[in-house]
């Protein structure tokens, strides 16, 4: 199982997420997804920015919280 | 009983005497005599089950041990039984009950099975090796007989050809009708009624031609004679008479020719076995026999008669001599056959009895509970858990369960689309927040001071620009410097609070104050690259129109700094004609503000970053200040 952009991925809470985009930093990776709707056809109004974290084969997905922590890794996902 | 003790035997027996003389006591000496055998009863049962836990692996031994073992076990279960049984009794004369071991759970029953099927089993096995051993004998006898009747074949065989040959070559004699003796053989014979012998003997179907030739002429003689005879003895008359002797006659000639037919016939036959041997040669001589009668009939009179002279009688005593060993051939086979079933049968038996006995089969009932296990090993059960796997695999909320593909009617554009535009209205937001809570009017403060522009109390925003009012303040602070009034707020603040590590960051920070009014140039030399875009403020930026980019504005003024378009105009205004019109029109409150544009210089236009170029400047700035594409204020926002 990979983290990958625009893919869907199913938390255990059985939310589904889109994955947007996808940053890099200090050997960490930071994903940006937003829930997707009800009818898997588009997205919801609920964005997060998380951090994927390892364990035992298992994937979890941690935001970003804190105004500094965001004002550092949000700028990343910034498209020109 | 050898296990038990003699004297708690005896011990026992005692305790049942009393029991039968003791009436005050009985109840006591019941409960010894229970006791005692109770306790033997536990060393018999254990003895049996003993033995029989110490032969689990039976089937390992022959079956000879172990009818021996099956026996024995059978033999010591019987007197338990007896013995319990006379234990149950005694305590059920005195109305009471004893708990004695469980002899059911000893399955006597599968035991006898056992032994039943072991004997079984090794008597099959000691019949078949007899059959076995009767199968050679009769086999063997049985080839005998059969070399014997290959060999009598052969000499049937032989006994047959030479009938043949002597048929040819016998001689006897025959008295003429002189009564002479004359040389005589059957091939005359044969002669004499039109036959030639040697074709008869060679030729099977000439022969069988022959004979019924002969035997359609006889019966049709035979009914001549009948006809003749019915008419003789109708009329018995010379001349019928005569015509019936001679049908007669005609009738015994047709019957000999026949005979004689028949006997070569005969003579031809093949024989195959001693019966077919023996019949041939009776009915030889029988047929032989009714010829000569026939013959004399004829008047026919041999001294020799050559078919007297074939040998038959030698033929048939050898024959006899061999004897007929056909039925004992047929006995031999059918005892062969009798054997071999019985002995197919025993095998299909032993073959199901070994799988039988193969099996390991208990021969006690084991009602041991898993508690008693448990009891028996002293199980600690403490610390025992239960790991349930379904309780493993439940996902923490924040756990990724599964990476999907989209579905095909997913709108991927239009939702990368909204999040990228989410994420970046989110980051300028965060920054614009930053910029409103950090603001503060402090020169050590101020780094990278914005610009932010607010339309005034009075919203002189919606009013058109209005040339008439006064925009050149007569009160020129400075020759540099011009102000104008503008319908809204100028502001300069400062995105962050500096500290002082920033402010060692700038080169130059320089204020020039005004009064209340404050003016800043500000160089920003920051050493690091921002964290964020940086855009400069100004740079590239005509807020106004084109005239007054050259300047800061602070406070309603503009100020101008262009040297040359100032020194111009002034020049233009110190104009003797304009001062003579100025002077001329003064009382009627000309000014020159009342000059039209074209009469001030202005500076040459460089490209108007106002895409609509037909917009007032108030126009300008309200659609700036309300447009969402406010993308030129916010380049000032940095």
């Amino acid at each position: 199982m990979k983290l990958e952009v625009n893919k869907i991925v199913t938390l255990g809470n059985n939310e589904e997420y889109l994955v947007i985009d996808m940053v890099e930093k200090d050997n960490e990776e930071y994903y940006y997804i937003a829930q997707v709707n009800e009818d898997g056809t588009d997205i919801k109004d609920n964005y997060k920015i998380v951090c994927a974290t390892y364990k035992n084969g298992d994937i979890f997905l941690d935001e970003v919280l804190g105004e500094d922590k965001l004002k550092a890794i949000l700028p990343l996902f910034v498209k020109e | 009983m050898s296990v038990i003790d003699e004297n708690k035997l005896k011990l026992l027996k005692m305790k049942e005497r009393l029991l039968e003389i003791s009436f005050d006591n009985r109840n006591s000496v019941l409960a010894d005599y229970k006791l005692i055998a109770m306790e033997i009863d536990n060393i018999l049962y254990k003895s049996i089950t003993d033995i029989i836990k110490s032969n689990v692996s039976y089937t390992d031994k022959p079956l000879e041990e172990q009818l021996e073992l099956f026996l024995k076990i059978e033999k010591e279960y019987a007197d338990y039984d007896k013995f319990q049984q006379d234990i149950k009794n005694v305590c059920k004369k005195y109305n009471d009950d004893v708990n004695l071991s469980d002899i059911d759970s000893i399955l006597i029953e599968e035991i006898r099975k056992k032994i039943q099927s072991i004997k079984k089993y090794l008597s099959n096995k000691k019949n078949l090796e007899e059959n076995r051993k009767k199968l050679d004998e009769l086999n063997t006898e049985l080839i005998n007989e059969d070399k014997k009747m290959t060999s009598f074949k052969k000499r049937i065989d032989d006994m047959d050809a030479e009938l043949k040959l002597a048929v040819l070559k016998t001689e006897g004699r025959i008295y003429n009708s002189s009564s002479q003796i004359e040389y005589a053989d059957i091939s005359l014979e044969a002669d004499n009624l039109g036959l030639n012998l040697r074709n008869l003997l060679d030729d099977d179907s000439l022969l069988e031609e022959e004979l019924n030739k002969a035997l359609a002429e006889l019966k049709d003689a035979e009914d001549e004679l009948k006809t003749a005879q019915i008419c003789y003895d109708n009329r018995p008359n010379i001349n019928y008479k005569d015509i019936y002797l001679s049908i007669r006659e005609d009738a015994v000639k047709k019957k000999y020719r026949f005979l004689f037919l028949k006997i070569i016939s005969v003579i031809c036959k093949h024989t195959d076995s001693y019966d077919e041997a023996y019949e041939k040669r009776i009915q030889l001589i029988s047929l032989i026999k009714d010829r000569s009668d026939l013959l004399k009939q004829l008047n026919v009179k041999y001294l020799y008669d050559p078919f007297d002279r074939i040998g038959l009688k030698e033929q048939t005593e050898v024959i006899v001599a061999y004897g007929n060993n056909s039925s004992k051939v047929k006995d031999i086979r059918k005892q062969i056959e009798e054997v071999s079933s019985s002995s197919d049968l025993m095998e299909t038996e032993n073959i199901d009895l070994n799988d039988y006995l193969s099996k390991n089969i208990d021969l006690i009932r084991d009602n041991t509970l898993f508690k008693d296990i448990i009891d028996k090993e002293k199980i600690d059960l403490r610390g025992i858990t239960y790991e349930d796997d379904t309780l493993k695999r439940k996902y923490a909320s924040n756990q990724v369960v599964s990476v999907d593909a989209l579905p095909f009617h997913f709108m991927t554009n239009r939702a990368k689309e909204k999040a990228n535009g989410v994420v970046n209205r989110v980051y300028e937001m965060m920054f614009n927040i930053d910029n409103e809570k950090t603001s503060s009017v402090n020169s050590s403060s101020l780094v990278n001071p914005q610009l932010v522009i607010e339309p005034t109390s009075d919203n002189e925003l919606t009013k058109p620009f209005d040339s008439t009012k006064e925009t050149v303040s007569d009160n020129f602070e400075t020759e540099d410097e011009v102000f104008l009034d503008l319908p809204f707020t100028i502001d300069v603040v400062s995105p962050e609070e500096k500290n002082d590590s920033i402010q060692e960051q700038h080169d130059e920070v320089t204020t020039n104050t005004v009064g209340d009014d404050i003016s800043v140039s500000v160089e920003d030399k920051q050493s690091e690259p921002p964290l964020f875009q940086e855009v400069q403020p100004f740079e590239n930026i005509s807020l106004f129109d084109d005239k007054y980019d050259d300047g800061l504005i602070f406070d309603n003024k503009l100020v101008l700094k262009d040297d040359n378009v100032k020194k111009e105009n002034e020049t233009k205004l110190n104009n003797p004609v304009i001062q003579n019109l100025h002077l001329e029109n003064k009382e009627n409150g000309f000014s020159e503000d009342v000059m039209p544009d074209a009469f001030w210089t202005v500076k040459e236009e460089e490209p108007d970053l106002n895409e609509d170029n037909k917009l007032s400047f108030d126009e300008q700035i309200a659609a700036l200040v309300e447009s969402e594409d406010n993308s030129k204020v916010k380049k000032l926002v940095a």
